[in-house]
């Protein structure tokens, strides 16, 4: 994340505004393609208006299971950063 | 880190608010995509439970590695591909201008 670290302080505020609205954008983005997901999956006969028993527990396990992985996926994401950020100081150091 | 998976030089252009913040959607759009690639592949199927269990959280241990490997492989052609023709765009002004004398 270099551009991320190397920002000058006088610029960070404005980047952490940014980095609102970005999060702000995407956690709406990601409640449309969570909703779409789940009914592609849950969801595939139109006999009545409303959904029945089987449908609601899919789509509510569904977005469970959706959240936890996006929850592990980030804890490996990071870890993978981290060991990448090591890596790069370890070889920084050695010169 | 820049985007292609190998060591970034000092920027001297771009603004580096414009560079702060593209790298934090290229990090954001990497990681949705991510975690939808991985969720699609391995805990894609009947949703009777709302826990994810120990085979799907292993797998998707597995994706996000091989995801971000991949990642790694796809940058190191592109950046190839990216100085191939770079080098052909040189050598074809080169060209341009010899014969324009």
């Amino acid at each position: 994340m270099e551009g991320v670290q190397n920002l000058p302080p006088h610029l960070q505020g404005e980047f952490m505004k940014s980095l609102e609205q970005m999060q702000m954008k995407d956690s709406l983005t990601m409640y449309n393609t969570l909703v779409e997901r789940c009914f592609g999956t849950c969801v595939s006969s139109f006999r009545s208006k409303s959904l029945d028993k089987y449908e609601t527990t899919c789509v509510e396990n569904c977005a469970e299971r959706y959240i936890k992985m996006t929850q592990r996926v980030g804890l490996r994401f990071a870890e993978h950063q981290a060991m990448q950020q090591k890596r790069a100081a370890d070889a920084a150091a050695g010169k | 880190m820049n985007f292609f998976g190998e060591k970034e030089q000092k920027p001297a252009g771009p603004d580096p608010l414009f560079a702060a913040t593209t790298e934090m959607e290229m990090y954001t759009h990497l990681f949705n995509k991510m975690a939808s690639t991985c969720f699609q592949k391995c805990a894609s199927r009947k949703h009777k439970e709302n826990d994810l269990a120990l085979g799907e959280m292993s797998c998707t241990d597995r994706c996000v590695a091989k995801y971000l490997e991949a990642q790694e492989k796809v940058g190191v052609v592109l950046q190839k591909a990216n100085e191939a023709q770079m080098a052909q765009q040189k050598s074809l002004m080169d060209m341009q201008n010899a014969m324009g004398g």
